[in-house]
This record gives C-alpha cells, structure tokens and sequence, in this order.
C-alpha cells in the first residue's frame, strides 16, 4: 500500500507561499480585506447551506459537515463547520492529487473535475467521511479548491453503520476510495455513482444523494469565486488568500507569545479496544516556549487488534477542534494556525497505527483529545488573560447508536440516531456550570432529531428521551448532564443495531483542578420483553429512565431479560417489542464540590440533576427533600466533617507518590495496556 | 361612509403612522413609542398625521374605515421574561423536550461570532422550569394509533401538584398529537372540570395540536408556549387599545399585521403571528408598488439603528418563508415570511482588531440606542456607523432628526481617530470611508447570499431602500450586491407602516401529512389516489370559512392557495412549493406537482441534486386563505422637474469626504419634499428629511418619478 507518510505528517503546515502570492497579498487596499474575507465566507456558507438542505444523511443535520476553500497549494483559506475537523483534513487530499495526479496524463487537474474521497489514509477521520474536492480554474490557472465533506451513515463494512465495532482490520470496513476524479466537464460519471451504489448497497439512495448534495455544495462555491475573479482579477483573489492564512498565523503567534513557558501534561484512559476490555493510555503534553507550541502524545498505549485505533491525521484534526473552539474561537479558521503548533503522535500507537488497522471508529480515540487537550490548555489559560477559556470541554463519548432495517414504508434505511450524539454534556467552567445535553463535541452547532422525526423514517418507538440524573461530574461548579435514552423496536420485524462507544467501566474526562469526572454508563437491552403489551395496557410503572430499566426485570415493571453490557457493541439484532437502551453521559467538574454553594445543590436535586443520595454523600449538603430547603448548620457540619476527614487521612505529596506509584491495575486490566508503567509495546499484533 | 385608512407600526423606539385619507391625500409621521401605554404613542401619531391633513384625530378616526397595527411589543415582552406562570404536560419520558431544545440550543437566535465561543454559551433561560413539566402516561404512534391509554387518575394528581405550585396556565404537547389528538383534548377537559372559571379565573389550556398541526414535537411545544406565554399581556394591550380608539370614534375592528403577509383582526391573532409583523409589512407593501414601478422583482431593505432587515419580492410574488424561524432564542416551526436580519446599523461598533494584523471589522455589536453611538453624547465610548456618516459630512449634526437632536461631531472624529485611523496608519475621513464601505459590502454581500440561495440573479432585481439609514447606505449596499438600481420612497422612513395598507384579509392553516407522490425506485410509479390530499385541503378549506365567518365576513370572495412541503424520500429538509392543482385528480396532477418541485429545486440548489429515483414525498399541507383589499394607491404629482439638478430643492452646500485622493468637497444639499416629478441629480449628492438623509455616491443618479419616489441608478457596480 503507498501511503504519503512525509505528506500526512506535514500537509497540515501552511505551503512555502510563492513571491507571486506574497506580492499580491502586499497590493491588497486597506480594507479590501475585511470586505471580501468576509465575502468569501459567505460564499461558503452558501454551499453549506445547498448542502444541508439537498442532503439525506443525519449527519448533515448533526453537523459533521463542512465547506472550504483552499488555496492552490491545498492550504485551508476559511471554512464554514459543521465539524471543525474536516477544516484541517481537507488539506492532505489536495495536496495529493496535486502531487500524484495533476502532472499524471491519466488523471490531472483541468476546469470541471470533480475528485472524491473517504480514505482516512489520505489524511482524514474515517471513511464514513466522504469528501467531494473540486479545483477552480482562472482561464488556464488554478488559483484554489474548493472541498465540502460529511459524514456519510454507511460505508458497506461488515456490519451496518459505517463504524464498525466488531472490524479487524481495513478489510471489514467498506469502501474506501482513494482521492479519485469522478467527473470532468462539470458532469458527475454515471458508471461510478453506480459503483458507489453497489458497495453501499445497504443505503444507495443515501449515498447518490449525498454525493450530489456534496458536489453541488463545491459547484456553487466555485461559481462565486470565479464570479470574484473575473471581477477582481487573480492577483486580488490570490493575495486574499495568503492574507487570510496570514492574519491567522500573526494572531495565533502573538496569543501563544503571551501565554506562560512551561509543560502542561495530563493522561486519560480508556477502557476498550472495541473487542475486549482494557485500559489503553493516552498521554499529552503541551508545551509552550515563546511562540510557540508543540503537543506530544508520547507513552501513549500500543496499537491493538480491536477496531478503536487511530491515525496520526485523526488526532491532529481532533487538536484542531479544541484550537479553534477554545484559545483562537475568535480567529479566521484557515491554516495559518498550524504554523505555530507542532504535534507529534508515536507511529505504532493506538493513535497512530499501521495502514492495516481497524479505524472506521477512530473518532472514538481521537475523542480522547477532548479531554485531554480541554485539560491541559484550561491549565494554560488559567494563568493567561483567557482565563474564561477555561473548560475541560467534553467527554469523549456519546452513544452512537446505529439502526439498519427495512423501515415501516418498506424502505431500507441505515443510520446513526442523531440524539445521543448531540446529548454530550459541556463540562464546568472557571466561574460557571457546565451545559446538560450541550450537543455534539466535533461539530456543536448541529441539532438533535426530534422523536416525531425519528419515529416516522425508523422502525422505531422511544421509550423515554431525558436528561439523565446524576450523570454530570460534580464540582465547585458542576459539569453538564447528559441523556437518558431508549429505543423499542416496532414496524419491522428486526433491526439491526451497532454502537462504537467507551467509557461504560472508565471515564475518560477527570473533571479539572478536583472536579469530579462524569458518570460511567452501561450498554443497556432488554430481550423478549413484553412492553408493548403492558403499554397497551396502561400500566403506570413502567420505567422513565436507565436506573428504571435496569432493574426492570426484577422489580417485574417489564417482562424478559435485561442485558447490561458495555456500550462497544457489535451487531445486535433485536426483534419487534424488544428494548436498547443509547444514553450519553455528562461532562466533567471544577474545583472542590465542598466549594459548590449548598443552595445550587438544592436546585440540582429540584431540578432532578441529581439524587438526595448525591447531595448528601457527594457535596455534604442536607436537604429538604420535599421543600428543597438546605440546612445551613447541618450543612456546616457535614462538611467539616469531610474536611476532617479529608486531613485525617492527607500526607506529604511525596508520601502519596512513593505508595501511588507501586500500585498497579489488575493483570486483566492491561491486555493491550503495553508494558506496565511505560506504555511500550509488549505483544504482537496479528491482523490478517 | 369612513374611506380613510390608518396604518400603525410600533417599533421599540418609534410608532410610525402612515394614513390614506381616501380622497387622494396621504401623508405619514414618526412619534416615539410610549412603552408604559402603546395607545397613547397611537392616539399621538393619528393626531400628528391628521394635523397634516388639516383635520383633528377624532375627526379622521371618525371617518376611517380600517386600522391596521404591527408591533414588537409581543418580543419585548418575551426578552423581559414577564408572562405568566405556566406549565408544561407532555408524554411520559418526554418531559425535558423543551429545556433540552435539540441540544445546542444555546446557539438559536445568537450570531455565529457568539456560537464559536463555547467556553462561554449558556442555554436561555426557559419560560417554563423543570419543575413545572410533567409527563402524562399515554403514547400515541407515527400513524396515530393509541399505544398507551391517558391515565387520566395519574394526571389528576400531577393537575393538583401544578395548581398548587401557582401555574395560571397550560401548555399540552404530546407526541404525535398532530395526527390524533384526543389525549390533549381529554386533558383539556379534565382541566376545565376540575378547576372551572370559579376556581380563581379560568386557567387557560393551549393544546400544540390546535396552535400548531405539524410534526416535530420541539417547534410545535415552543410555538404553543409562546402563544401561551404572550396570550394574556397581548390580549389586555389589545382590548386597551381597541376601546381608546372606540372612545374616539372609530367603529370597525382593530386589524393586526401577521407576519404570514397578511392581516386579522386582532381577537383572531395569536402571539407568534404578531412577531416580525413590521418588516413582513413592508415587504407586502413592496409587492403591491413593485408593480406600479413595473419591477415585479424587489429586495425590500431596511436599516435602522441595530439591525438590517431583508425581504424579496418576486414576479410580485412574496412567497418565501423563514428557514428555522427564531423568535428570541426559541426555534419555532410558523409560516413566517423570510425576512432575514443582520446585524448592521447606525449604531454597530467599528473595531480594530491588533492581534488581526490591524483588521477593521464593523458590526455586528452594536452600541443599540443606549449608549448609542458616540456622537449623542449618552456616554458612548465605541464609534459607530453613525459617527462615520457624520465625520463625512453626509450627515448634519446640527439638524439631525428634523432638528430634533444635535450630535457631536468633535467627540465623533476623537473616537475614530483613536480607535480606527491611528491603529491603521489613516486620516480620519479615510478611517470613516472605511467604516462605511464595510458595513455597505457586508449588507450588500448578504443581498448576493440571500438572492442566489433562492434561486435568482440579483442584477434582475430592484432594491426598495427604507428605515431611518436605508436611504443613506443604499447606494453602497445596493452596488455591493452588484445590483444598478435603487428606489427611495418619500415615507421610506415609514414605509413598514405604509406596507400594511397593502395587505389581505388572510389566514393560514398548516397540516403535516405524508403522502407518497412517486415511489422510490426507477418505476415511475405515481400516485392515483387523492383521497387524502383531497380531504385534507377539504377539511383545511372548511375551517377557513368557518374562521372568516366568525370574523363577520363574507366567504364568498375568498381566494384560497395551497402550498406543499416536498422532498425526494429520505431527505431531511422540505421545499415548499406552491401546488398548481387545490384538489388532486389522479396521476397527471401528481406528475404536475412533482414538476413544480424538481424545478424550484433545481433553481435553489443544482439540478445536480434532482433525485427522484428516492421517491417523492409531500410532507404538509399550508392553505391560504385570502380575502383580497384594494391595493393603496400612491398620489400622483404633475411633471415639473429639473433635469439639470433641482435648482429649487437646493438648500445648500456641505463638505463631505466621498474619495480619499479627493478629500472633502463642496457637495450639493437638496431638500427631499421640495423635490418634483422630473427632477434628475448626479451623485454626488445629499438629499435630507426630516427622518432621514439620502446619500447619493458619485456615479449614481437620482430622478424623481410621478410618485415622487427618488429612482436611483448606476450603470454598472464595481464593489463587489
């Protein structure tokens, strides 16, 4: 297989810009800048909005889309999210086909091309990210790309959905192209429409029209910019460009200039390979000096033989997500970012493993940045003038549930439920909570599905859809809470349902300066069960949420057997009547939840975020509980209590590392751990 | 017998007043908005304009025949957060829909600037606590089918829990009750039985499937929430105002402007209808003078001191509607009329942003009407688009607002000299040009935007430029957007108030519905069958009549409309289309309406995306129902112009900065009600109001038409 390391590794940096760009972007007027950078940004959300608009997947509405424009070295110029990690991977397909194709007779690079890819090889996520990419010529020069991206339900792997938990390597995954030209002239090619149809047999229609709605979302972009150039001229649109990339540059450079030198690290876990249990390592550290940054995952676990590995690009396009969302939220999104942050990612990590490896659930690992990076740079900017930026942001994980079945118009239909992925809490800020059911972490401004919505195009019937009790981290300031949720089964005879998850025995958000981390959460079904019967009936209990459900069968409230397993679940074909059950946890909290104000407390456990057990056992609060009323003085002592506690048992920071770090997680813990404590590899990874 | 017509339109600031005293005299006036008592600005406003009409209000109130009213007040209302104690009832496990509001619900209604920074995004705070919201047990399915039977002995004592927490109100959503709505009607029931008009008044109970017939449970609970938050206030406003202009002698109903583009009277009107009411006003009245002009095809424009309103007209036609329509930070799911709002005025904030390279941007902060910009002198630190226009020399600090107030030049150029030209290296006039080039591009890019998502080539278009700044921006918003043409009425300044003279008796009733008009595959099977088609539009049609006959009208003249909401199968978004059949015949209809569909979807998106190998499928049914009025009739003034520049409405001479190579020059000021038929301006030039100035670039050129409306060209635009 001939994968372009050198091109992967650095395509994210800005290109050596030519004298002639430099040039043009010295001859720009004074304030021909502001005018048509903020043209060109409605130019692209233009194209979003065909896109949105023509699409059928949910992903468009989740927002895991995108639309860019790129200079004609490939290098990002401004982009309209969607996910803020597609502005960054759609660089390394361009920078491809210009030096594979454009000089290949057999393929080039002319006026009209249309070029297609999903391959994550190529610098992407996953191949459910499907990209269209499309040059735009001035005459007989081409002065830029145009790319639009989302992600697409179903990739015809070995099981439905596109993520396919159960894969082992490349192989079970579907289709995987290659950047390849599947149009010239303006006119899409029949013959590999048809192709694409073929491999996603399970959703054609979703696929055809999501390949139109992608391609037409590019052609308006390229109208508007040939429409500028023919207006401006290409010494205007092209000095624009490199303008762009450098104001990014400039701003990012001086902000990173006024944060403090140092190392800022931290380490989450997480808790599966996608096959079997263990606790996998993923390591950062940030560093800072002058200007400039470099972020390291070194000691990161070994690759494994499951399907939740990740590539290199994976992880740096997850970087960019908090990038562009926390330090620089109000900088121009184009390249000129990654000028100044280095990331290095060690090859033969989970983060980083070989072309043969599993990876269509790799946004699973790369959620991990999430955390990690939400940690590290609240540190930083703790001490900097942001220090409103602080915020552990999310965890890295929703239930992302997959349905495929023949819905009840007898029409085949595959696809991500778009709710839980949008129900991830926001974790606690400095000076604030954090926000329950805040939305979808790689793209926050896409919408959840209603239940009406859901329940007309799927074979299915919600049982409940609710904000979860107790599933936020606790805190000085407390971290959003997420969503109960869970499906029957009805109108089909089967479903079939897959779900790439983690974090149902190990969080992976530890919450930040002793906030608690958020909720673990089970894989929840309920088989050969009888709920629609006992609806029909009118019974008053049956049950409003996970704790309910889980205990259904012994506490008689549904008839059948109540399965509790982790959420990383392959193919589960459930019959009419039976039960899966999809939450999403909360986020993690700040500061010490002896710090929370006791009349907050009172107002969670009114509002149901959490329980009187939580109140009294987590915050030391008494309360009321049926006037929601704190007891000041009971209060008082409750927490001297723990505090008291607290320091009958404290010691010397350097006591408690000496006897922490002889400890050591179950041998079972640490199938694909590496060696225990550096994380290096220990075992053979055989894929076939 | 009362011919005369009085139109309202009461703005956060200004109640403007536009009256037809029905023997060919018009005439229109601005008064400040009395927020304490709105009837009191009203009663002002008909006797500011009725002295300009020689007459007193009582006379001309006397002799009028409609009064037509929009207002802001209804949003007002909902950004104080002063409704009334409500409550939620839902289905079982569904009781956080509204607060959860599909998930990033803090980002609807912010501007994107603001949804980029999460660190800092909160949802809004919901008109209805948790605490408040109850689910029922009952579950009805996607075909409307009873799957779990209302435990009404379950309700009863949620009902007493809620009385007993002070709610005074009821909003009831339960899933799928568009498609069956007996659990909401049994609830509503069980309501007024248990708590009847002696238990403290009558609480009301506002059932979705009545507000709002349509699938997605989220829009359909926000719309009968704000219906129920709003119901009370409005009404008591209404019936207030109703009574004071009755004391005064007016007989016939108070009207309320809808911002479907139609008009009811006032006890017909539900909250959401009154939003936008404004804007959607002036959009109807540029489709019925579009005509007159012979310009079918309009964008309506409207600046003001915060926000820039967008609408279009095309072939006299106003059928666009918003996508996603928020009112405040609620989604709602209204047929309201697209009028898209940006963040550009008078008042939006220039900045210089140092870690940019020096970048200037403009808007959309703005510094609102307090502080207001630099220049009131009411403390304003930020200079604005105001302070560029009056360092310019395009406005007259010394007689601004007709005389009414004075702005501070001085404190203006301090602010823009420190904050704009030092740090970009300008002198103080250039720094101003640029301040006023970038909000002109980028209220000009979003005419582009708008247009061309619809399907339209801007350069077809007219701009109708109104509002207080419209006429001062539009020559450099309208070349920004690559149009040549705009048009400056003489009521500009209150021309939404005018535009609700233009408007119908009209009602609008919405049903989701699916039918399947071509089945998926490549069989090209199409539907046969209208029995649901035709009883839906049946039954839709029915309650219109029964609506305008309540309203003491003859039914005889209604015109009826039907629009579709269509999608190739599978897709997430409809396109609403406007059906050329009201009653389904068999298979020739079904290919007709499927025609209409794939051509307007070709035209907004590409005809790339034409898919109908995924089926055809109707989603909703919108019926309008349409009680036509006599278009207003603008007054005709007899030719007596200067083609040589107005020699008689020059009033003078102003220095105003148009170029920086140039500097200030002696620019010609012209008085705009001095103006006649026939009278031809170069730009550059200055024409003033009393409520507004009229800024004409150079290339452009004015000519007064026989409405004494100011049609303003240019050959070709190079903005853009």
């Amino acid at each position: 297989m001939s994968v372009d390391s050198v091109l992967i590794e650095t395509g994210l940096k800005p290109e050596v810009p030519s004298e002639e760009e430099l040039a043009a972007a010295t001859t720009l007027k004074v304030g021909d800048y502001e005018i048509f950078s903020e043209n060109l940004m409605l130019m692209a959300q233009e194209g979003k909005e065909v896109m949105t608009k023509m699409g059928i997947s949910s992903m468009l509405h989740s927002g895991d889309t995108l639309v860019a424009i790129y200079t004609a070295a490939g290098d990002l110029v401004t982009a309209v999210c969607g996910t803020l990690l597609h502005s960054v991977t759609g660089q390394i397909p361009i920078k491809f086909i210009l030096k594979h194709f454009a000089d290949d007779p057999s393929v080039g690079v002319a006026e009209g091309d249309v070029f297609y890819t999903n391959e994550a090889l190529y610098g992407g996520i996953h191949n459910p990210d499907q990209f269209a990419l499309m040059p735009v010529f001035a005459g007989e020069k081409l002065i830029c790309w145009v790319v639009s991206g989302a992600h697409q339900s179903e990739t015809g792997g070995s099981e439905p959905g596109g993520e396919i938990p159960a894969a082992k390597t490349r192989h079970d995954e579907g289709m995987k192209l290659t950047p390849i030209k599947i149009g010239d002239n303006y006119r899409l090619r029949t013959d590999l429409l048809k192709m694409m149809e073929n491999f996603i047999s399970r959703a054609p229609r979703m696929q055809v029209t999501d390949v139109k709605a992608r391609v037409a979302a590019c052609d308006r972009v390229r109208i508007r910019i040939q429409e500028m150039v023919r207006r401006r001229g290409v010494p205007t649109v092209q000095g624009l460009f490199r303008r762009m990339i450098q104001e990014t540059s400039a701003g990012v450079r001086n902000r990173i200039s006024s944060w403090n030198d140092g190392t800022y690290r931290h380490t989450v876990f997480m808790d599966t390979t996608g096959h079997e249990d263990s606790l996998l390592r993923a390591n950062i550290a940030l560093t800072v000096k002058g200007d400039k940054v470099t972020i390291s995952f070194d000691g990161s676990s070994p690759e494994h033989e499951g399907s939740y590995n990740a590539f290199t690009s994976v992880i740096r396009a997850h970087c960019a997500v908090n990038l562009f969302e926390f330090p620089f939220h109000d900088f121009p999104l184009s390249s000129g970012m990654m000028e100044h942050i280095d990331i290095t990612v060690p090859k033969g990590s989970f983060l980083d493993a070989s072309p043969e490896a599993a990876i269509s659930c790799s946004p699973l690992v790369g959620g991990l940045v999430f955390p990690l990076l939400g940690s590290v740079l609240s540190k930083v900017m703790y001490s900097s003038d942001q220090r409103d930026q602080v915020c552990g942001y999310t965890s890295s994980s929703a239930s992302a549930v997959m349905v495929s079945a023949t819905n009840q118009h007898g029409v085949r239909v595959t696809d991500f439920m778009g709710y839980p992925l949008n129900a991830y809490g926001l974790g606690a800020r400095h000076d604030m909570d954090g926000v329950d059911v805040f939305g979808f972490p790689h793209g926050p401004w896409g919408k959840a599905p209603d239940v009406e919505d859901i329940e007309s195009e799927f074979p299915l019937l919600h049982l409940y859809q609710h904000q979860m009790r107790n599933s936020c981290g606790y805190g000085k300031f407390r971290g959003g809470g997420g969503a109960t949720i869970a499906y029957i089964v009805r109108g089909t005879k089967y479903a079939a349902f897959t779900s790439s998850q983690k974090e149902s025995r190990f969080p992976a958000h530890n919450g930040l300066f002793g906030g608690y981390s958020m909720t673990t959460l089970p894989g929840l079904q309920v088989r050969n069960t009888d709920v629609l019967e006992r609806m029909a009936n009118g019974q008053a209990d049956l049950p409003t949420d996970d704790y309910e459900l889980a205990v259904a069968e012994k506490n008689g409230t549904l008839g059948g057997e109540v399965i509790l397993e982790h959420q990383t679940r392959g193919v589960r074909l459930l019959k009419e009547g039976e039960i899966l059950a999809a939450s999403t946890q909360g986020s993690g909290g700040y500061g010490d939840v002896l710090e929370r104000e006791p009349a907050k407390v009172a107002e969670d456990l009114r509002n149901d975020v959490i329980s009187a057990e939580v109140a009294l056992s987590v915050y030391a609060v008494v309360v009321d509980p049926d006037r929601y009323i704190v007891d000041v003085e009971a209060t008082e002592r409750a927490r001297a209590d723990v505090r008291a506690r607290r320091l009958s048992v404290g010691k010397p920071f350097a006591e408690w590392i000496a006897e922490w770090s002889l400890q050591r997680p179950a041998e079972s813990a640490l199938g694909w751990f590496g060696e225990w404590p550096s994380g290096k590899p220990n075992r053979d990874v055989i894929r076939i | 017998m009362s011919r005369a017509s009085i139109e309202i339109d009461i703005g956060g600031t200004f109640t403007d007043c536009y009256v037809n005293s029905g023997t060919g005299k018009t005439t229109w006036c601005k008064v400040r908005t009395t927020a304490h008592d709105l009837g009191l600005g009203m009663s002002r406003a008909i006797d500011d304009a009725a002295e300009r009409l020689g007459m007193t209000g009582d006379e001309l109130l006397g002799d009028t025949g409609i009064v037509r009213y929009s207002t802001t007040v209804a949003l007002n209302k909902l950004i104080q957060r002063s409704g009334p104690k409500l409550a939620y009832i839902t289905t079982s496990g569904f009781e956080d829909t509204l607060i959860i509001g599909r998930a990033s619900q803090w980002s609807d209604g912010l501007p994107f600037s603001e949804q980029r920074e999460i660190a800092r995004v909160q949802k809004p705070e919901p008109l209805i606590p948790k605490t408040l919201s109850v689910g029922v047990k009952e579950r009805i399915s996607s075909t409307g089918e009873v799957l779990r039977p209302l435990d009404e002995e379950a309700f009863l004592k949620q009902l007493d829990y809620l009385v007993d927490q002070g709610v005074r109100g009821f909003v009831v959503t339960l899933l799928f009750s568009y498609l069956n709505p007996s659990h909401e009607l049994r609830i509503r029931e069980l309501i007024e039985r248990e708590y009847d008009e002696s238990y403290l008044g009558r609480m009301p109970v506002f059932l979705s499937h009545e507000v709002s017939p349509r699938k997605l449970e989220y829009t359909r609970s926000t719309m009968t929430l704000l219906n129920a938050y709003l119901h009370q206030s409005m009404y008591e406003e209404l019936v207030g105002i109703g009574q004071q202009l009755r004391s005064r002698g007016y007989r016939a109903p108070l009207m309320m402007v809808h911002n479907t583009g139609g008009m009811a009277s006032v006890f017909r009107s539900s909250a959401v209808q009154t939003f936008s009411g404004g804007p959607v006003a002036g959009l109807m009245g540029a489709a019925a003078i579009g005509e007159a002009y012979g310009r079918t095809n309009v964008v309506t424009t409207d600046m003001g001191g915060t926000s820039f309103d967008i609408g279009m007209v095309v072939q006299g036609s106003t059928r666009f509607y918003q996508f996603a329509p928020t009112i405040d930070r609620w989604v709602v799911d209204a047929t309201i009329l697209d009028t898209k709002s940006i963040g550009a005025g008078g008042g939006s904030i220039a900045k210089v942003s140092e870690e940019l390279g020096n970048r200037l941007d403009v808007g959309p902060e703005s510094a609102g009407a307090v502080p207001g910009p630099v220049s009131y002198d009411q403390g304003g630190k930020e200079p604005t688009v105001t302070d560029a226009n009056l360092v310019l020399g395009y406005l007259d600090g010394e007689n601004f607002h007709g005389g009414r107030l004075t702005l501070n030049k001085r404190r203006a150029e301090r602010a823009i000299e420190q904050k704009i030209a030092k740090p970009l290296g300008l002198s103080v006039p250039h720094a101003a040009l640029l301040i006023k080039r970038i909000i002109d591009s980028k209220m000009g890019a979003e005419i582009h935007k708008e247009t061309v998502l619809k399907g339209y080539d801007p350069r077809d278009f007219t701009v109708f430029a109104m509002g207080g700044a419209g006429p001062m921006h539009c020559c450099g918003y309208t070349a920004a957007a690559n149009m040549t043409e705009a048009v400056v009425f003489p009521f500009s300044a209150t021309f939404c108030a005018f535009g609700s003279s233009a408007m119908d008796v009209l009602h609008v009733y919405e049903r989701s519905q699916r039918i399947t008009l071509l089945k998926p595959g490549e069989t090209d099977e199409w539907q046969q069958d209208g029995t649901i088609f035709n009883a839906v539009v049946a039954e839709l049609i029915e309650q219109a009549k029964r609506d305008f006959a309540g309203e003491g009208f003859q039914t005889d003249g209604l015109v009826f409309e039907l629009e579709l909401e269509i999608r190739f199968g599978g897709q997430l978004n409809v396109k609403r289309v406007a059906s050329p059949v009201l009653e389904f015949g068999g298979e020739d209809d079904a290919r007709s309406i499927g025609a209409a569909f794939e051509k307007e979807f070709s035209e907004a998106y590409s005809a790339l995306g034409l898919n109908p190998e995924a089926g055809i499928e109707v989603e909703g049914f919108i019926l309008k129902a349409r009680l036509p009025q006599a278009n207003p009739e603008l007054p005709v003034y007899p030719v007596g112009g200067d083609r040589e520049g107005s020699k008689h409405a020059r009033t003078g001479t102003r220095d105003a900065y148009w170029a920086p190579e140039k500097g200030f020059e002696p620019t010609p000021v012209f008085q705009m009600n001095l103006l006649r038929n026939g009278d031809r301006i170069e730009g550059p030039a200055l024409v003033e109001d009393e409520s507004t100035t009229l800024v004409l670039e150079p290339g452009w050129t004015l000519e007064v038409d026989r409405h004494h409306a100011l049609v303003l060209t240019k050959e070709d635009s190079d903005v853009r």
